[in-house]
């Protein structure tokens, strides 16, 4: 009994190693680089460390491939998926703030990924763009949305058209985002 | 194949391509797909099927066929979402959007925000590596002729590059922008232009450098126009009272070089 506990101790001190130290130029990992690392039983395992990470705030993410999560995703989907750490409570506006983030850079990420998960997560960049301009100039617009695509928050491609980036399904919960913008008193 | 018959397929031909560019433009933008109205669609192909002879013509119509048959699984698809407590109609969210001011933005999006947590690491290997990149390195003396002929070479820089190195900040960048546009503004001759050269003209190298950058973003952004005059080798500013949008005005591309050189040049006039 003692050996197996040993055994997954021993795995869970990978899946931390694996999980949160970054070795590629995008965070996270991939299911079939944990079942590697971990054995077959790496959903388990993620399971185990999920209930110790809890207790820090913190909650192990799953990205399926697609623009929707499937209803019961197969052993395949979850090899594919992607797997990052995330924190679990919202951080304050202050918290936001020192994280190096402006109230404005913000306010345009929100407005933009908001339009896209209205528009089931893709629009003419045009589109994006206008609904921008009412309270950008042009050139803030441009730098903005550089910096988001590069940070992986949105994608575009070569026939103008923006959609939602990895770093944006990871990290953004898009019902509440809705939510909060609809319930939101003007 | 007689004239007439080589027309009426190529009428035909076009309504085909007329549907299946349809369809591929609802699946690439994720427009609604119910603007394809299949039925009607399908009609209009069963009537144009015994028409085709060619090869070409019967690839075309299978391809299509593919196309309208992707657009009933996004109908579906769609369909499907607008069931689940997520969809939300978009023009509700476009005019709540409009609404919400940026603290309101900000606050909403703290409170759906997990950002990512990770660790950067030093791997003995990496050590290994950069110790060895630091052993073969020559030094600053042996590099200084190689980095003079770098200096020199002619490079470009956008405000992109400049904001991410902190050599200048958006909100100066901004102000200094519309400062200048009032000032350009200010010194407008009768017929509403001022020469280019000594407009940028400052009491140093690196404020004209820095002036005609600004002045190169006024134009691209629409708050002022240039003006060549190939005859007299001279350039002009042309202010705007307002900004114009993209469609407001036509834009164009001039390139004016600026050195050390060129600078002690205008400054002497």
């Amino acid at each position: 009994m003692s050996e197996i506990s040993s055994e997954y101790s021993k795995k869970l001190k990978k899946a931390v190693k694996t999980l949160f130290y970054q070795r590629h130029r995008m965070p996270g990992v991939k299911g079939w680089e944990l079942r590697r690392s971990l054995g077959k039983d790496y959903l388990t395992i993620l399971e185990l460390l999920n209930v110790q990470l809890e207790d820090l705030g913190l909650t192990v993410k799953i990205v399926f491939e697609g623009s929707e999560n499937p209803d019961n995703p197969s052993a395949e989907a979850f090899e594919s998926a992607r797997y990052y750490v995330t924190i679990t409570e919202p951080m304050s506006v202050t918290e936001l703030k020192m994280s190096g983030w402006r109230v404005d850079n913000v306010a345009a990420l929100t407005v933009a990924v908001a339009y896209l998960i209205s528009k089931q997560g893709k629009a003419p960049r045009k589109d994006v763009e206008k609904l921008l301009k009412q309270k950008f100039p042009q050139w803030k617009l441009d730098y903005n949305l550089a910096r988001f695509i590069r940070q992986g928050y949105l994608v575009d491609d070569d026939e103008g058209v923006l959609y939602m980036g990895w770093r944006s399904r990871a990290e953004i919960d898009k019902k509440s985002l809705l939510d909060l913008i609809l319930t939101k008193e003007v | 194949m007689s004239e007439t018959k080589q027309s009426k397929i190529k009428i035909n031909r076009d309504r085909l391509l007329r549907i299946l560019s349809m369809c591929l433009a609802v699946r690439k933008r994720g427009t609604d797909p119910f603007d394809v109205e299949v039925k009607k669609t399908l009609d209009t192909m069963r009537r144009l099927l015994p028409e085709w002879e060619l090869p070409v013509d019967f690839n075309l119509d299978i391809h299509t066929l593919g196309q309208i048959a992707n657009i009933v699984e996004l109908q579906g698809k769609w369909l499907r979402l607008r069931s689940t407590s997520l969809y939300v109609d978009p023009i509700l969210i476009e005019l709540k959007l409009r609404l919400l001011d940026e603290d309101m933005l900000t606050r909403i999006f703290q409170r759906s925000w997990s950002p990512i947590v990770t660790f950067e690491r030093m791997t003995p290997r990496r050590l290994k590596e950069a110790i060895d990149y630091w052993n073969q390195l020559p030094t600053i003396d042996e590099r200084t002729a190689v980095d003079l002929i770098d200096m020199q070479e002619i490079g470009s820089i956008t405000k992109e590059d400049l904001l991410e190195s902190n050599i200048m900040y958006e909100e100066e960048f901004q102000g200094s922008m519309l400062n200048m546009w009032e000032a350009l503004k200010a010194s407008t001759n009768n017929e509403g232009r001022v020469d280019y050269w000594s407009f940028i003209k400052a009491d140093t190298f690196d404020e004209t450098v820095k002036r005609a950058y600004l002045a190169s973003f006024m134009v691209t952004y629409g708050y002022a126009s240039i003006e060549q005059d190939h005859l007299e080798e001279e350039t002009y500013l042309i202010p705007f009272e307002e900004q114009k949008e993209d469609s407001e005005f036509q834009g164009k591309s001039v390139t004016i070089p600026i050195d050390y050189e060129q600078w002690r040049k205008i400054r002497r006039k």
